[in-house]
């Protein structure tokens, strides 16, 4: 191989791996927010405001946002949860917790 | 107008995507399932929110997706789209609010009071209206009084749209407690902005590295028409094939901030490229003053029409205006085995001519026709009906034809060339209005 061929080689290798970085990146962060919620995501924290102290999953209220079918999201601890309405009537989510409940 | 096999494929994931995301609207729903407004709401919601994402990736600038499908279809398509996701998302809050306002017996003041209460909500309802001003400026009145710069700049504003809007998605019925959902949800969206990041943002930079373009020069070549020839470095990597277009975004004042696109005028020659520029707005007139030695980046190459679309043997390449510089590339690399080549060109002035030697000296070399249509279109023999046409080129139903000019000029060719029996698969055109 031509010394410049090698050359077009490796930046070749190179972009491929900045690629592969940025989707590694993306699916860190895409893990981390979709299990956390963006709100109390460690990493999304980190990485959009450099906050140093993370809110703890589960400190956070519900952000529950089911205004017209109550009954579907329940959400574990820590993570955004859904809310009462139109099928199952107005629930209560407990803190942290999704809402939820039903007639 | 030809579509490519790519573009087929890749509508069709998209169609399986949105069947998915209806579908995800239906988990944890009681049965039998109620069709009421509840059922809308989650329905378009979770369509609006799924094609959030798809809108980013169609302008992710993707190398697959711009080679395969073709700049201009993916215009088409998230242009398409845009609108369709208003609507989506105006069905999803019309039906959501009157659900909420039904079940408790409510006004739709006390309801939408209420309803902007939730967490995530209001942050929605902010990122609503930012779509409806980019959809004002984006609207075919409004684009042409705004400027190109301007348009981008608020165009710019999606990505805050689109943020403001996830919360309210993740925080939804149909996926919270769900993580699975939420995790697959979230990775749809980070991977549309993941490929923005590395093919709108990344490479262009890593380019500008590797390729060290500069201005070389500045050639006028018609009034308010000037050829910008470009050096730089490994040019070959570049893969750019005639046909194509760059964004070029030249570091200079009152330039920088945006990225143009422009064809190649000229395939390239050992570390040189060039494109021609006519000066029809505020960018475009910038670049007839650009100084030598100004920086280059240069997102691309995009585009689909390129020789690989060919199927037949002779050609016919058709251009309008300034639409002439993807067709002189061509017309300086197709291969002729066998084949007829000719170009028609078409202007409203003899001064608005471009490469007229070297298009002479081409035809000359190639044994290659061009075919000048000078003079103003109301001109009975210079109109593009399916006579004139086949009377210029009487077997241009067998050939591949190539078409860039102004969309009014490109809806009477495609017109035209149907009516001489063009199977219009055969046509291969790229069209921009900006």
């Amino acid at each position: 191989m031509s010394q410049a061929a090698s050359k077009k080689s490796v930046w070749r290798r190179g972009q491929l791996l900045i690629t592969g970085a940025v989707f590694v990146l993306a699916t860190v962060i895409g893990v981390d927010v979709g299990l956390h919620g963006a709100a109390v995501s460690p990493v999304a924290s980190v990485v959009v405001s450099a906050a140093a102290a993370a809110p703890v999953a589960g400190d956070q209220t519900s952000t529950a946002a089911g205004p017209f079918d109550g009954g579907r999201g329940q959400a574990d601890v820590g993570q955004v949860g859904g809310g009462g309405g139109v099928r199952g009537g107005s629930g209560q989510g407990e803190p942290g917790q999704g809402g939820g409940g039903g007639r | 107008m030809s579509r490519s096999p790519g573009s087929d494929r890749t509508l069709a994931s998209f169609w399986v995507g949105a069947v998915v995301a209806a579908a995800l609207s239906l988990v944890g729903a009681p049965l039998p399932l109620p069709l009421d407004a509840g059922l809308l709401a989650h329905v378009a919601g979770m369509l609006a929110g799924y094609l959030s994402a798809v809108m980013v990736v169609l302008m992710s600038r993707a190398p697959l997706l711009e080679r395969h499908v073709g700049s201009d279809v993916l215009t088409r398509w998230h242009s398409k789209g845009g609108r369709l996701f208003l609507i989506l998302v105006c069905v999803h809050a019309g039906a959501a609010l009157g659900a909420w306002a039904q079940t408790r017996q409510e006004n739709l003041v006390t309801a939408l009071v209420a309803v902007l209460g939730l967490p995530g909500l209001l942050a929605a309802t902010l990122g609503t209206l930012l779509f409806f001003a980019i959809a004002g400026v984006s609207i075919r009145a409004a684009r042409r009084r705004v400027s190109h710069e301007a348009w981008h700049g608020v165009h710019l504003l999606t990505y805050v749209a689109i943020s403001l809007s996830f919360i309210h998605e993740l925080a939804g019925p149909n996926l919270a407690g769900h993580p699975a959902l939420q995790v697959a949800w979230t990775l749809m969206h980070v991977y549309a902005l993941a490929l923005v990041v590395r093919f709108r943002l990344l490479l262009p930079l890593e380019n500008a590295w590797r390729h060290r373009l500069r201005v070389e020069a500045v050639v006028p070549e018609a009034p308010g028409v000037v050829s910008v020839i470009m050096s730089g470095r490994h040019l070959d990597e570049l893969g750019a094939e005639p046909g194509q277009f760059f964004r070029w975004r030249f570091l200079s004042s009152g330039l920088w901030r945006t990225a143009h696109p422009f064809s190649l005028s000229a395939p390239r020659h050992g570390d040189f490229l060039r494109i021609t520029v006519k000066a029809l707005g505020g960018g475009s007139t910038r670049i007839q003053t650009l100084t030598p030695g100004t920086r280059v980046f240069a997102e691309g190459p995009s585009g689909a029409m390129t020789a690989r679309r060919r199927t037949r043997g002779s050609v016919l390449l058709i251009a309008g205006g300034v639409g002439i510089t993807p067709m002189r590339a061509m017309f300086e690399t197709l291969e002729m085995t066998g084949g007829a080549l000719t170009l028609i060109y078409r202007t409203s002035r003899p001064q608005d001519v471009i490469f007229r030697s070297e298009l002479e000296h081409l035809a000359r070399l190639r044994g290659a026709e061009v075919l000048w249509l000078i003079g103003p279109s109301s001109s009975p023999e210079l109109q593009m009906t399916g006579q004139n046409l086949l009377r210029l080129v009487p077997d241009l139903a067998e050939r591949d034809v190539y078409l860039c000019a102004s969309p009014a000029m490109s809806a009477a060719l495609r017109a035209g060339l149907a009516e001489a029996g063009l199977p219009l698969r055969h046509l291969h055109e790229e069209a921009f209005t900006f």
